[in-house]
């Protein structure tokens, strides 16, 4: 670990809260963009990573020396990726219920049904790749392609075995693969 | 190593996450199967572009999110971190040291636990009753002693059963003493009689009081009346 990071760590400790600005600084950019990537949407990825600062600075008392705080704050995010995602799951289950009723209940109004839909954003290339893959495929694509981590480092940073993380790779990897020749078809 | 294998191993092939030993198989077929080689060049070329892409689009914090990220920061209450929580190894250490401490003071025998403050207070606590009881035995028995002769003039029975001898430990070890020099060998110099034992009964209906006198063998030696 870096010893200036260690230092201001153990200043923000000490009650030097100002020094945080600091210490995150680096990563603020990688942390949003990480987020981004994970969920496909550029608000739920400020929320992400507002999150994932916000709890790193009230646990950092807990932070580890022993590993990296790059590593401690990927952690954070992707745990935070995951809970805002469920969330979301569940909100679109929610409006599409409310929609089916309104649906039955209202037959003769499908303007008022119009506006309840989302209006298809405008994706690049890349959220549209990753838009096919599983959760699971796109947190190990992006860790260990995206942000270059090792496969031992993505299987401890997402809780399974490596075997996991390698099939998950190669899965997502081969979806790519043809996904671009479609496209280019 | 069939196509089929091949194509599987190939994804994780592209970026060194193979195995040693299926890598070198891998290379071995791509050697000789030119339509693979081909489809992990197709599948280098689109896993590079997708690379591109990724460093292309990068996310900026918007100024005013950031601004109040670090407002939210600077609002959330720290108090500073105690020196046994920042460093676990430290509190280990101290909390092992304490337990340490404790397993060798239970061990210790009693007697060296007079330095300790609270040995002194266990010893107080102990002597406290014994001190504040005595007085009020001693007015009893004083009482129990002027009333005493008047019973024995009135020739009545005694109210209470005297309070069992306490035998001191000098006493009883003269008495272990004593049956020891019983026990002497024959050769032993004869020891000289005892005093005469008597007996002395005393009836209080009727006033009459006999003492039998017996000596040191229980031998009879006579009875006053």
């Amino acid at each position: 670990m870096d010893e200036k990071e260690k230092e201001l760590i153990a200043m923000i400790l000490a009650g030097e809260t100002e020094a945080f600005a600091e210490l995150i600084f680096p990563y603020r950019e990688k942390i949003l963009t990480l987020a981004y990537r994970l969920t496909n949407n550029e608000q739920d990825a400020l929320d992400i990573a507002q999150e994932t600062f916000l709890r790193a600075f009230r646990y950092l008392r807990h932070y580890n020396f022993s590993y990296s705080f790059r590593h401690w704050l990927l952690q954070i995010a992707v745990n935070e990726a995951k809970n805002i995602l469920r969330r979301r799951y569940r909100e679109n289950k929610a409006k599409v219920n409310l929609l089916e009723i309104m649906r039955q209940g209202k037959e003769n109004q499908p303007a008022a049904n119009s506006s309840l839909k989302s209006k298809p954003e405008l994706m690049t290339d890349l959220e549209s790749y990753l838009k096919f893959l599983t959760l699971r495929e796109r947190q190990v694509l992006v860790l260990r392609d995206l942000e270059g981590l090792s496969i031992k480092e993505t299987a401890s940073l997402l809780r399974c075995s490596s075997l996991s993380v390698r099939v998950n790779l190669s899965r997502a990897r081969n979806k790519i693969r043809q996904l671009m020749e479609r496209k280019k078809n | 190593m069939t196509c089929r294998r091949a194509r599987k191993l190939m994804p994780l092939y592209a970026s060194f996450d193979l195995k040693p030993h299926l890598e070198k198989k891998l290379e071995a077929h791509l050697a000789t199967c030119s339509q693979c080689q081909q489809e992990l060049d197709s599948l280098k070329r689109a896993l590079a572009s997708f690379k591109e892409m990724a460093q292309q689009k990068e996310l900026q914090w918007p100024d005013l999110c950031w601004a109040s990220l670090m407002e939210q920061i600077k609002q959330e209450k720290t108090k500073p971190v105690p020196l046994f929580v920042r460093n676990r190894r430290l509190a280990l250490g101290f909390s092992l040291m304490i337990l340490l401490l404790g397993i060798i003071l239970i061990n210790l025998p009693r007697e060296k636990w007079k330095w300790f403050p609270l040995s002194s207070l266990t010893q107080k606590i102990k002597e406290m009753p014994a001190k504040e009881i005595s007085p009020a035995f001693e007015e009893k028995a004083t009482a129990e002693k002027t009333e005493a002769p008047s019973l024995s003039k009135e020739k009545s029975l005694p109210s209470e059963i005297p309070a069992p001898v306490k035998i001191k430990k000098k006493e009883a070890a003269s008495f272990v003493a004593s049956l020891n020099e019983k026990e002497k060998p024959l050769d032993a110099p004869p020891v000289e009689a005892p005093d005469k034992i008597t007996i002395n009964l005393f009836l209080p209906e009727t006033g009459i009081q006999v003492i039998w006198i017996l000596n040191k063998d229980f031998d009879w030696q006579g009875a006053i009346k």
